[in-house]
């Protein structure tokens, strides 16, 4: 075997063990939630395919699995879309407006970041019980947005800064206000940044299960992580199939909007600005 | 529309100190001149120029546009971009990476809320001017670096701007292009008629285009006059060497009278500069004797006059040759058309003979001020 031959097999090998540690869980997740018995890797029971599970789960009204779909996706998206908002202005004065202490405000925002979800948690539920938003999307968007503005803050602000700043100069020169060199340059051109930067903000909100946990006691506001760790069969056994199923078509949204958003992620619009 | 900048001032604050990128410049352009800023990096020319635009603020001083105040920091006064109706056109192009070439051209007019139609028409005349009518529907992303820089300039000439600014526009072109869009820009600016500044490094396109060139260095202006004026009369050594190219050479040479007649020495050699053109009235004592390439002939025959030196490198540039020599430890570079010397050796001996009605004298200090220049004829010597 010559070296070549060598180096191409051992890419090979390790790209497949990569893939199937990462895959194997969510290979495990379908296969138990397609399968009629839980424990079919076990050597007493023999594989059964059935949709029983994913036809319990959207019709058993007792599992609220819909509801808690729903919860979280308007938590997420609501959560996602201010968070981007707010970002955007954040990055767009941090990287082109005359702001004294800049780099202080940026890390600033970093170290807050970087309190553990645990200590905010006893004080959030508190004010949510004053205010009574426990178990209230608001009660969840207004932690969430707090909790994913810094990561998107700095991931817009590395976007910006790639930028070049001769196009505002441009458009400063061709008349615009600052509103609308973002509005109509800066925001178009940062597309890309700004849509997988929303997914970011999105899939972070929708995984997040302690605040979740702590503040929402049941289906009005409770989302799907929580909802399906708290899942329970009858006679108080777990049920895994039902838990699997709805934990597949949990992960739906997000691969759906991957996919969405993938061309516009990947599309290197800055390309052309320049010269280069 | 005249532009008058009046002593302008931009300073530049950082955690790390505060520069003077431009200090108390006074200019004023003619109406619709072609002006040119020159000068090496960092010498505040593209400072000077995001002033005129707007999207600086100075320190002090203030901005005339005609008889409009555009910008005091005394008498708060600061017209935006928009306000002060200039077009700039940047180095980089700058052109919206997300528009087509069509929606980049009229982007100022649609900024501006022009109609539908009018907005069509203007592109349209713009862009046939420019030769890019086949492109409008194409992003700046499939152009080539020549046809950016065509939809940088339309961008910028579709309205009517008081003022056309040019940062650097050509430099980012290969030499070829760089060239013929020169010869394009003079003429579209002699057509529009409108008052233009022009920043570049490269004197070779400051001398060919500018009415007249203000050479800047450290954020002051050094010297300010048409291209003929600045080659011919330089206001001090950097001048001198700055503008010209091969730059002019300068000697170290002490200047001494002896028997009523007029000598420089260079080390060990001395040559009698008696003359109509010559230094009489200068004060003898150590100057910089200032020599373009050109003025300089060579020889193998020996003269009264001559200057003996060392052939160090020849380097042919097609037409002409450079030579450069060595004369009592001071470089020197000539150039000359007699090809004769292209295969000749390094090391071998050569004869000099100045041309003496073409010597500059400047002070050798600081300031490096021009104390002789030859004023009688004012045209460029040819050979």
């Amino acid at each position: 075997m010559t070296e070549q031959q060598i180096k191409r097999l051992l890419i090979v090998a390790g790209s497949l063990f990569m893939l199937i540690f990462s895959l194997a869980p969510f290979f495990y997740m379908i296969a138990t939630s397609l399968s009629s018995n839980p424990y079919f890797l076990s050597a007493a029971s023999k594989l059964s395919l059935t949709l029983n599970n994913y036809h319990a789960i959207l019709t058993t009204p007792s599992l609220h699995f819909l509801d808690y779909l729903r919860n979280s996706l308007i938590v997420s998206a609501v959560s996602a879309v201010f968070t981007i908002l707010i970002a955007c202005l954040a990055a767009y004065s941090l990287t082109r407006l005359k702001i004294p202490g800049k780099l202080f405000i940026l890390f600033f925002v970093l170290a807050v970041s970087m309190f553990p979800q645990i200590s905010l948690i006893s004080y959030l539920f508190k004010v949510m019980t004053e205010v009574g938003w426990v178990n209230t999307y608001s009660a969840l968007i207004l932690p969430y947005i707090a909790w994913t503005l810094p990561l998107s803050l700095w991931i817009l602000v590395s976007y910006f800064n790639q930028i070049p700043q001769d196009l505002d100069k441009a458009g400063l020169i061709d008349g615009c206000s600052r509103w609308q060199i973002l509005r109509r340059i800066i925001l178009p051109v940062a597309a890309p940044g700004i849509f997988s930067t929303t997914l970011l903000a999105f899939i972070f909100a929708f995984n997040e299960f302690m605040f979740a946990l702590m503040l929402t006691t049941d289906y009005h506001a409770r989302t799907i992580p929580v909802g399906i760790a708290l899942f329970q069969g009858l006679h108080g056994q777990t049920p895994w199939g039902n838990i699997m199923a709805a934990a597949t078509l949990s992960t739906l949204p997000l691969v759906i909007l991957t996919l969405i958003f993938q061309r516009r992620i990947i599309q290197g619009l800055t390309r052309g600005a320049l010269k280069g | 529309m005249k532009l008058r900048l009046v002593r302008l001032s931009k300073k530049f604050v950082s955690a790390r100190g505060s520069v003077l990128a431009v200090r108390d410049i006074d200019l004023e352009t003619t109406e619709s001149e072609f002006f040119v800023l020159l000068g090496p990096s960092g010498c505040g020319k593209s400072t000077v120029l995001n002033l005129i635009a707007g999207l600086e603020k100075p320190t002090d001083g203030e901005i005339w546009f005609g008889e409009k105040l555009a910008a005091s920091n005394d008498k708060k006064v600061f017209l935006t971009p928009k306000q002060r109706n200039v077009a700039m056109v940047f180095q980089s192009y700058a052109l919206y990476p997300h528009m087509s070439i069509f929606e980049n051209i009229a982007f100022p007019l649609k900024v501006a809320r022009e109609g539908k139609a009018s907005i069509q028409e203007s592109v349209s005349r713009v862009s046939s001017m420019l030769g890019i009518s086949h492109l409008l529907r194409a992003k700046p992303g499939e152009l080539s670096g020549g046809q950016r820089q065509r939809v940088a300039i339309g961008r910028a000439i579709v309205r009517q701007p008081s003022i056309f600014l040019l940062d650097e526009p050509l430099s980012n072109l290969d030499a070829q292009l760089r060239t013929a869009t020169r010869m394009e820009l003079k003429a579209l600016q002699r057509q529009l008629e409108i008052t233009t500044v022009y920043v570049t490094h490269d004197q070779v396109e400051a001398m060919s285009l500018g009415n007249r060139i203000a050479l800047l260095s450290d954020g002051d202006i050094v010297q300010v006059g048409s291209p003929e004026e600045l080659y011919n009369k330089p206001a001090n050594a950097f001048v001198a060497k700055f503008i010209g190219s091969p730059p002019m050479n300068l000697l170290k040479v002490d200047l001494f009278k002896e028997n009523d007649s007029c000598w420089i020495s260079i080390g060990r050699q001395k040559i009698k500069v008696d003359g109509f053109n010559t230094p009489r009235r200068l004060a003898p004592k150590r100057y910089l004797l200032g020599i373009r390439p050109e003025d300089i002939a060579v020889h193998d025959r020996s003269e009264q006059h001559d200057l003996k030196c060392q052939l160090l490198s020849v380097e042919p540039l097609g037409r002409e040759l450079l030579l450069q020599v060595g004369l009592e430890n001071q470089d020197l570079t000539i150039l000359t058309t007699d090809i004769r010397y292209a295969k000749a050796k390094a090391g071998i001996n050569l004869n000099l003979l100045l041309d003496l009605t073409r010597m500059h004298f400047f002070e050798q200090d600081d300031e490096q001020k021009v104390v002789f220049s030859p004023h009688s004829n004012w045209t460029r010597k040819t050979e």
